[in-house]
């Protein structure tokens, strides 16, 4: 365990508050997070072993010396595999022209994080869904999850009311190969100790505890198994790296129907010292390098783009690529760092490289809201609480004075960051984030932090954009398939996670690849409001009475995710045309009325940087609300909101980030349903009681869905 | 699949397969020795040895001299000797990776060489019609709409969109044009499926889209945002794609499932050949 580096950077905002302290502690809270049934097994496992210091290699001396060797010759080179030199061979990738191509841009609703079997976490949870499951799942065919019964059959029954225009399924790039060798009773490494320990310990508890140990190791090392015998675990990993590449073939539409487009990705899951600093890999093309860029062969997210960018962009085989960073709120201080591996401050071309490799953050999945700190005053007014939205417990401790009582537990003198943090930074926020790009790019002329919005799932039961507050199946397999699972532990906080809208064309891989670099994309919480915003300086003041507001929007500015164009005069102010329509619903989902759109502005001036909130079309306070026991909604709000708002607070000569958020009147949270259901009595129930976290005062009773769209930047 | 276009390989595979890849040294000799070939007895045929030249010559970048050919001819040679050697030591015996090897191999060929090859046009166009739901493509219309917001017109909208729809019943779609309320699509909507209208219109508009005749104004049909005058400009109706169109998809569709049905029948005719003890 390396010591943690200081990362006070870039002006007050950036401070860490707390004194991260790295330790094994950290990595058994990360396990805690991912999955709380691990956790009694996992600290007994390390208080066994006495905190191994390089966890992989505890994979069981005992276990090698019980169990038959499988390899017969071993003077026989163990790594008989070896990837061929140079690049994967050209694949077909042309499609016919879509039937519905509008140019004024349509918005196409997907999930860009998505885990099936193939992933560690999920199959040792007893997910059994594939990758061309989930493909499935996402274009409307029903399918069934866990529990089963004894013939593999049953299931709870799973089906989209609305199919979703695209997805890409993001299975964890670390242990693709291990997974597939120990569930496969003629490899070689089937009998190994860690594969005997996948399929035989309750759940594969001590496995998966190990390996997600492994991934919070700064030099992480693969299984034994596969430290001895690479080759074999590399064969693996190629079939399983194809299967992902199959599966998003043969979903993806390309005739001119256009019905639906699949992504090649998968996750880096670098967690370096418990903070998680994950990332999706998204393709562009259908050619993708022989295997994916994991932790272990990129352990930071430097060289993750370094090496994509070898590997596929300029691999010369017609590959494109960009990486989505997800989970910033359990980025323990370090996810939005803008420092080199070797610690020293980006310089223009480290800043550049990674605006142009990640384009867009997640800012929402079942994980919680990564937009804002809870509690971070800003210099003009009160704190914003909708940064409360859909928190994780560790954004609402952030270790002050102020902080509610029941935090002085979770955040205190020891305490760690990351998956285990209960003290983040606000610079793991996009908010904080963004603000910090406009730092740097007066500092180096180029903004690192120049990302747009997505919002995704990060189901680990293989069922993108399952998003229903009204349906909810739980996160994770068996996991959490109970209520009472459900509401125990932090997961009573998770969420069943968000959507990805992008603006484009048509519906294609290339469209949708374009829209994605340009950043014309918001995220929802999981409903689908239709939301516009066009940034420039003419815009007529009476824009939102005009039928083609949207030509005018497109004509005379910039759409979400652009940079404002050079001012037309020296006195004019940037005008914002807002624009924002319920979600239309769906036969069994009506979609909730709007409250109120809102303009987020972060600018810089001679004493730092500033944030403030506008409410620039409906009313936040409109009196709607919810009846928690029966869930009908009271009051009213509005079913579509547009204004041209015109920044009162504008000065040339400071650099501002703008983007809009729309919140919806409020509807049941699932927990809610799901307290309702189990019949709880918050008067008579003990303390004790499994869904004793139904009556805690924090756990809210409604939820405002709402979308973030991508900023609009100004640059002096 | 790049195994599956070498018929030579399934072809020996096939053979040590058929012949025992499991056997000793004895079993070897036997088969040799029944086809009356010497196991100690190397054939490399003058065509392949000019193989053998011309390739490490291209390698090489070298003149494909005989010192080349030699040099080819006796690493070839090399490693027949160690092949057939390992084979005679049994060290392919319980080795896991040529066990899987050899069981894809014997699935790849009881999936049948010739579904590689098929469908031919006949069988494709066949194929495509039994499993029509597999292609079939929704219909879609391209419309304009006029837009009457709710938001706006409160209580009005109705009798708003109602006198729209009188001043431009019977008119022209040009008519239609600068009229209304901004909505958050364009106007003109292109050639959209139920499913894609719904997406931004809500169902009801899409439902009513998908049956109005085309060339007419309709009457205001309500959306979650208000009121839509819409005019159905052209449509598709539902339909199969031709083969062509669905050619690359549908044909592996038919090759996995042949490959399914002939390894399910194969594999059934074998299992009756074995006793589980």
């Amino acid at each position: 365990m390396s010591a943690r580096r200081p990362v006070a950077i870039g002006g007050p905002g950036a401070r860490v508050l707390c004194d991260h302290r790295r330790g094994m502690r950290t990595a058994h809270n990360f396990v805690l997070v991912i999955w709380p049934r691990a956790l009694v097994l996992a600290i007994a496992t390390v208080a066994l072993t006495g905190c191994p210091s390089s966890p992989n290699a505890d994979a069981g001396d005992a276990m090698d010396a019980e169990l038959p060797d499988t390899i017969l010759a071993p003077d026989v080179p163990a790594d008989m595999f070896r990837l061929p030199d140079g690049p994967p061979p050209r694949l077909p990738d042309d499609r016919q022209a879509c039937a519905a191509r509008n140019p004024l841009r349509q918005p196409y609703f997907g999930d860009l994080h998505v885990h099936t079997t193939m992933s560690f976490d999920a199959v040792v949870a007893g997910t059994r869904l594939r990758p061309r499951d989930a493909y499935d799942f996402a274009r409307g065919r029903p399918v069934a999850l866990p529990p089963y019964d004894a013939a593999g059959g049953g299931g709870r029954r799973s089906q989209l009311d609305r199919p979703l225009d695209f997805a890409a399924v993001t299975d964890h790039g670390e242990f693709l190969g291990e997974i597939r060798m120990c569930l496969d009773p003629a490899s070689p490494g089937y009998l190994d100790g860690v594969c005997v320990r996948l399929r035989e310990t309750p759940l594969g508890t001590d496995l998966f505890a190990e390996l997600g140990l492994s991934l919070t190791q700064p030099n992480p090392m693969r299984v034994r198994f596969c430290q001895r015998q690479p080759g074999e675990c590399l064969r693996e990993l190629r079939d399983a790296w194809q299967e992902t590449q199959d599966a998003a073939e043969s979903a993806y539409d390309r005739t001119s129907a256009c019905q639906f487009t699949s992504f090649v990705g998968y996750e880096w899951t670098g967690t370096t010292g418990a903070s998680n600093l994950h990332r999706n890999v998204l393709f562009r093309t259908r050619q993708v390098p022989w295997t994916p860029v994991s932790y272990y062969e990129a352990n930071t997210p430097q060289r993750l783009w370094s090496q994509l960018d070898t590997l596929c962009l300029r691999a010369g085989f017609g590959c494109d690529v960009l990486a989505i960073p997800h989970n910033s709120n359990l980025g323990g201080g370090t996810i939005f760092v803008p420092r080199a591996d070797d610690a020293m401050p980006y310089d223009r071309a480290q800043a550049e490289q990674r605006a142009r490799m990640e384009p867009l953050v997640e800012i929402y999945q079942h994980k919680g809201a990564s937009e804002c700190l809870v509690g971070w005053p800003s210099p003009l007014g009160p704190a914003d609480e909708q940064c409360r939205f859909e928190a994780l417990p560790s954004a609402i401790c952030t270790g002050r004075p102020t902080d509610p009582p029941d935090c002085s537990p979770l955040c205190g003198p020891g305490v760690v960051g990351g998956f285990g943090s209960v003290c983040p930074s606000p610079n793991d926020y996009v908010r904080g984030a963004l603000t910090l790009g406009l730092q740097e790019r007066a500092r180096l002329g180029a903004n690192p932090f120049e990302f747009g919005l997505i919002g995704s799932t990060d189901t680990h039961n293989g069922t993108p954009g399952n998003v229903s507050e009204r349906t909810f199946p739980g996160h994770m397999a068996m996991v959490d398939d109970q209520p009472v699972e459900q509401m125990t532990g932090r997961p009573g906080r998770f969420s069943p996670g968000g959507l990805a809208v992008i603006w484009a064309d048509e519906n294609s891989r290339d469209a949708l690849f374009d829209a994605l670099r340009r950043r014309e994309t918001y995220a929802t919480s999981g409903t689908r409001p239709i939301v516009r915003f066009f940034g420039g300086w003419s815009y007529a003041i009476d824009l939102c009475t005009v039928p083609d507001l949207v030509s005018q929007g497109y004509a005379h500015g910039v759409p979400m995710g652009g940079v404002l164009p050079m001012r037309a005069s020296m006195t004019s102010s940037p005008r914002f045309v807002v624009q924002a329509f319920r979600d239309p619903g769906s036969t069994p989902d009506a979609g909730a009325q709007l409250a109120v759109a809102q303009v987020v502005k972060g600018w810089l001036d001679a004493t730092g940087p500033h944030e403030r909130v506008y409410d620039v079309v409906g009313n936040l306070n409109n009196g709607a609300g919810v009846d928690p026991a029966t869930c009908a909604l009271t009051g009213t709000g509005s079913d579509s909101l547009c204004t041209v708002w015109t920044d009162p607070d504008f000065h040339a000569d400071e650099a501002a980030f703008y983007y809009v958020r729309v919140i919806e009147n409020p509807t049941c949270r699932w927990s809610t349903r799901v307290c309702t259901a189990a019949r709880v009595d918050c008067t008579t129930l003990p303390a004790t009681d499994p869904f004793a976290q139904c009556c805690h005062p924090r756990l809210p009773r409604d939820i405002r869905e709402r979308a973030w769209t991508s900023p609009i930047w100004y640059y002096p | 699949m790049s195994i599956s276009r070498q018929p030579l390989v399934h072809f020996a595979l096939l053979g040590a397969a058929i012949f025992g890849v499991a056997a000793a040294r004895d079993r070897i000799r036997a088969h040799h020795a029944a086809r009356g070939v010497d196991p100690h007895v190397i054939v490399v045929r003058p065509e392949l040895a000019r193989a053998l030249r011309t390739e490490a010559a291209r390698r090489n970048g070298s003149a494909a001299t005989p010192e080349i050919e030699r040099a080819a001819v006796r690493a070839f040679v090399d490693e027949e000797i160690l092949y057939r050697e390992a084979i005679a030591l049994g060290l392919d015996r319980g080795d896991p990776i040529v066990r899987r090897r050899l069981v894809q191999e014997m699935e790849t060929i009881l999936r049948g060489l010739d579904a590689r090859s098929g469908p031919d046009d006949r069988e494709l166009a066949a194929w495509v019609s039994a499993h029509r739901e597999r292609y079939v493509q929704p219909a879609r219309v391209a419309f304009r709409h006029v837009f009457v917001s709710r938001e706006r017109s409160g209580r009005d909208g109705l009798a708003r969109a109602t006198a729209l729809f009188a001043a431009l019943d019977g008119s022209e779609i040009a008519r239609g044009a600068g009229l209304g309320d901004p909505f958050v699509v364009s106007a003109d909507v292109p050639m959209e499926s139920e499913r894609e209208i719904a997406a931004a219109f809500g169902p009801a508009v899409a439902a009513a889209a998908m049956r109005a005749a085309s060339g007419r104004w309709l009457a205001p049909v309500e959306s979650p945002s208000g009121w839509h005058v819409v005019f159905v400009r052209d449509r598709m109706e539902s339909r199969v794609p031709a083969v062509a169109e669905v050619r690359s998809r549908a044909a592996e569709d038919f090759r996995v499932d042949r490959g399914d049905q002939a390894f399910a029948a194969s594999l059934a005719r074998l299992r009756a050949r074995y006793r589980v003890q």
